[in-house]
């Protein structure tokens, strides 16, 4: 179990929220989704987790010990089974030491065995990510694109860890080799239970891959729930723009798109109101009326948009397709 | 490593001649007890000044002395010297730079302020201060041409590391359970030796010189010891009178050293980058 | 309107001469979307700078015929081409922020392109930059016009990227992975600038991408692209129903569509590098309908219905 509430801030004279308020429980086994683009805090979100950045408030804590504010000798215990999976594997590798190092690194660092024993388990981990055991003295610039990337779970998964955070692991790929990984995520999850906090900007990646979703927006989650229910009937206006911006699958497929105006604004200072306002097709000057806070209106699913919680709540919610402003 | 480094030396001759010259001279320097005929500080007044011949290759200088073999036990210490200048500034620089660069904040601004006090001299007459300071001898000598050169190490490896400190990799070490100083150590300093190492064969050419620079005025060596730079001072009054050959062959031996170190610089460059091979 | 015949192109390593495109053949007809779909390493972008005759040393064209409404490219005077870049066809690139120069502000830039092409005053030259800015739907393009590269958003950078091409009223648009480097809301309204510039100006456009939902939004025409050769041509519905080729077969399983859990199917193996591109047909070794004479034979183009053609030999066992 890992729950945790995150705000970061920085900047000078003004507050930048970079991550405001995240809440987030994530079961072993379990896949859940961080949504977002540039600028939504979903990547501070993963990093203030591993404590790469301190957050300025909240608490992380992995099966029950608290990893906020834990002093560096119980860190390490917690570093141990938390680990990342980058998005651009050819600099998550140095690139002056041979994969094979790299990948018994933690696992002799973190004490699970000794140098020696740590290389035999190198050439397992590799076989693991359907690598050949030979590879290990290779250098990263001397492997594809999908090598460097299963190389760095080789590595991630080194130190057995209980959670794994995917950050965009798939961005830098091509196609054909996505899909490798994806698949060798998959199962790996299923071998070994793991828990995956996958963070992406790509739906199509989050919708295979997570059986629940976050979507976030400016530092905010704004919609959360299971993945197939958010993707079939979103409530968030910015979850509805995100899915329907996403390419269509054949030309001759019919989508009906909802269009965020502008551009998406910077989190400093934001007001404790809607922040999706300015830009929202559904505005209404009643969303202005209160602060716009995360609250449940449908088992397991929860949105923060207060037309959305002002016309469903309390009564059966019916979802509309579509929908061009006048929405009801 | 030896295969690959075979194989890029014969994409680079220009590399290999340097490297040859090198060895050549380093090789004749170890070996000077076998090769000098006589001992380089054996005066023989009766001889003095005698131009090169069958007996004495390179001649003799004013003491009588073979400057053939003081030039092969010259070489000793020329390259003492431009070798151990150059490691001493090489690891203080280093040290300081790794410090300013990782850690930042107030150790990073003190590190760069007193670099920047070192380097507002001339670097010759700074060490012509500080060698006049410690007195003439060959360890002050090296002390003095270290001491110089310092601030260009200590800067490449800060402007390094402040870039490689940020890289992902970096912080994957930590994850991967590094502490920080081992990331520092172990992954990142790595990563920023290659303009280090073909800095410092620059620096080797540029430390005889200085070297000789100083013991030209004095300020190095002492006269019977047989140091190219000494020896170039003591010939140059009797260039004059004809006798040429005392300040040549030291000379041209500062020429070809230099040279040397210059000329294998670029091939460090590419033995080093994994990348490029 | 753009006429690619037999186009070869070499590199020159330490190693011999590699050869990257093997002969890609195709034509744009005038005022369609024609698509260049395929992996990194496939020669995709190196057509498009072959055609632009942008390719440096090591890289060499050594054949084919490359022509605009008929008039030979290949070997115009440097003078002439330059001239046809910009006028005749136009170019955007694939990292927008990477491809405008960082010291210039935007204004800067347009200017220098309008001065240069259309013999425009300094004054009527920023007037128009400013009009194109405002074309491709930037809201303050004074405020653009002023700003540096570094100031702007990466899909405020590629609008002006946009205009920048379009400044000198090109009858062609080569786009290289025009999207790639964005935000998705930001990807759809690229796309929808695109898709109405291309409409009013009656452009001729070639879209480089690897991404087939780009295909699927904008493309009359598709051509798949494997080891410098284009493998199938089809318009985009027929390949989307139909697709012949395994390989475009298999980039379309590896997609993963937004319903349903299904893992996508990956392509066992990988892209070749190009100097181990294997004998025969460069896809057998990955192949799932792979057969004897593959490995021998390269295979020519066949004929799947009209208008669609493919380079495969057993395409028959894999289409319904």
């Amino acid at each position: 179990m890992k729950r945790y509430a995150v705000r970061g801030a920085g900047g000078r004279r003004q507050q930048l929220h970079a991550v405001d308020g995240v809440d987030l429980e994530i079961a072993a086994g379990e896949t859940v989704g961080l949504v977002g683009e540039s600028g939504s805090g979903k990547s501070t979100t993963g990093r203030c987790i591993l404590r790469f950045e301190e957050a300025s408030g909240g608490r992380v804590t992995l099966d029950g010990a608290s990893v906020t504010g834990a002093r560096e000798a119980r860190l390490r215990p917690l570093r141990r089974k938390m680990q990342m999976v980058y998005q651009d594997p050819l600099d998550s590798l140095n690139p002056r030491m041979p994969i094979g190092r790299q990948i018994a690194e933690p696992i002799w660092l973190f004490g699970l065995a000794t140098r020696h024993e740590a290389d035999r388990r190198v050439g397992e981990l590799l076989d693991l990510v359907g690598l050949p055991a030979d590879l290990a003295h290779r250098y990263p610039h001397q492997l594809s694109g999908g090598q460097q990337q299963r190389v760095a779970i080789a590595r991630a998964l080194a130190p057995e860890p209980s959670f794994l955070i995917l950050d965009e692991p798939t961005a830098s790929l091509d196609v054909s080799v996505q899909a490798q990984i994806v698949r060798l995520l998959a199962e790996i999850q299923s071998r070994r239970g793991l828990a995956y906090l996958l963070i992406s900007h790509d739906l199509a990646l989050v919708g295979v891959l997570a059986h629940r979703v976050a979507v976030m927006y400016l530092g905010q989650i704004v919609e959360l729930g299971a993945t197939d229910e958010v993707f079939a009937r979103p409530a968030h206006p910015y979850t509805r723009a995100l899915l329907s911006a996403a390419p269509k699958d054949t030309p001759g497929e019919e989508r009906t798109r909802v269009f965020l105006g502008g551009e998406p604004a910077a989190a400093i200072d934001p007001p404790e109101t809607c922040r999706l306002h300015p830009r929202c097709p559904f505005a209404a000057p009643s969303c202005l009326d209160r602060p716009a806070e995360l609250q449940g209106f449908a088992p397991g699913r929860a949105v923060r948009c207060v037309r959305f919680l002002d016309e469903h709540l309390g009564g059966a919610w019916t979802w509309v397709p579509g929908g061009t402003g006048t929405d009801a | 490593m030896v295969a690959e480094a075979a194989y890029l030396l014969r994409r680079n001759p220009i590399t290999l001649v340097g490297l040859l010259l090198l060895v050549l001279i380093a090789a004749a320097s170890l070996a000077a007890p076998l090769l000098a005929p006589y001992t380089p500080l054996g005066t023989d007044p009766g001889a003095a000044l005698q131009p090169p011949s069958a007996q004495h290759w390179m001649g003799t200088d004013e003491f009588g002395e073979d400057v053939w073999s003081r030039v092969l036990w010259g070489g000793r210490i020329d390259l003492l010297i431009a070798l151990g200048a150059v490691a001493i500034a090489l690891v203080s620089g280093c040290a300081l730079g790794a410090l300013a660069g990782f850690s930042g904040g107030w150790a990073d601004e003190v590190v760069m302020r007193a670099m920047d006090v070192l380097q507002a001299f001339p670097s010759f007459i700074l060490a012509m201060g500080i060698a006049a300071a410690l007195g003439p001898s060959l360890r002050n000598l090296i002390v003095s041409v270290a001491l110089i050169n310092v601030g260009v190490y200590a800067r490449l490896m800060r402007a390094r590391l402040l870039v490689v400190k940020h890289a992902p990799y970096a912080e994957a070490a930590r994850g991967a359970g590094n502490p920080p100083w081992r990331v520092l150590l172990v992954h990142l300093i790595p990563n920023c030796l290659t303009p280090i190492f073909v800095q410092s064969s620059l620096q080797s050419g540029w430390a005889i010189l200085t070297a000789a620079g100083l013991s030209f005025i004095g300020l190095g060596v002492r006269v019977p010891t047989p140091e190219w730079g000494v020896m170039v001072a003591m010939g140059v009054a009797r260039i004059n009178a004809g006798e040429w050959w005392v300040s040549f062959y030291p000379g041209v031996m500062i020429a070809l050293a230099v040279m040397g170190f210059n000329l294998i610089g670029d091939g460090l460059q590419d033995l080093l980058d994994p990348q490029r091979r | 309107m753009l006429d690619v015949r037999g186009l070869r192109v070499a590199f020159h390593t330490r190693r011999g001469v590699v050869p990257a495109l093997h002969g890609v053949t195709f034509s744009l007809a005038p005022g369609t979307v024609t698509g260049l779909v395929g992996e990194s390493g496939c020669g995709k972008t190196l057509t498009a700078l072959a055609i632009m005759r942008l390719l440096r040393p090591p890289a060499e064209i050594q054949e084919g015929d490359v022509r605009l409404e008929g008039r030979d490219l290949r070997f115009l005077r440097e003078r002439e081409m330059a001239r046809v870049r910009g006028e005749g066809i136009a170019m955007i690139f694939q990292q927008p922020r990477a491809s405008l120069n960082p010291v210039f502000p935007v204004a800067s830039q347009l200017v220098h392109v309008l001065r240069l092409h259309r013999r425009l005053s300094r004054g009527a030259a920023r007037a128009e930059g400013e009009a194109l800015l405002a074309r491709v739907g930037l809201a303050r393009p004074d405020a653009v016009m002023r700003a540096y590269p570094h100031q702007l958003s990466g899909g405020m950078c590629q609008r002006v990227m946009i205009a920048l091409a379009l400044a000198c009223r090109p009858r062609v648009l080569l786009a290289d992975e025009p999207t790639t480097a964005l935000d998705v809301t930001v990807q759809l309204q690229i796309v929808e600038l695109l898709r109405g510039l291309q409409r009013e100006l009656g452009l001729t456009v070639l879209l480089i991408t690897h991404d087939l939902g780009l295909v699927a939004e904008m493309c009359d025409h598709v051509h798949v692209m494997y080891a410098g050769r284009i493998v199938e041509s089809a318009t985009a519905a027929a390949l989307f129903r139909r697709p012949a080729h395994p390989y475009t077969r298999g980039l379309m399983a590896a997609r993963v569509g937004t319903g349903g859990r299904a893992l996508p199917t990956g392509i066992p193996g990988r892209v070749p590098a190009l100097a181990e591109t294997p004998s025969g047909c460069p896809f057998h070794p990955r192949c799932p309908l792979a057969g004897p004479g593959c490995a021998e034979q390269d295979p020519g183009s066949e004929a799947v219905e009209a208008g669609h053609a493919v380079r495969c030999h057993y395409w028959r066992s894999g289409v319904a």
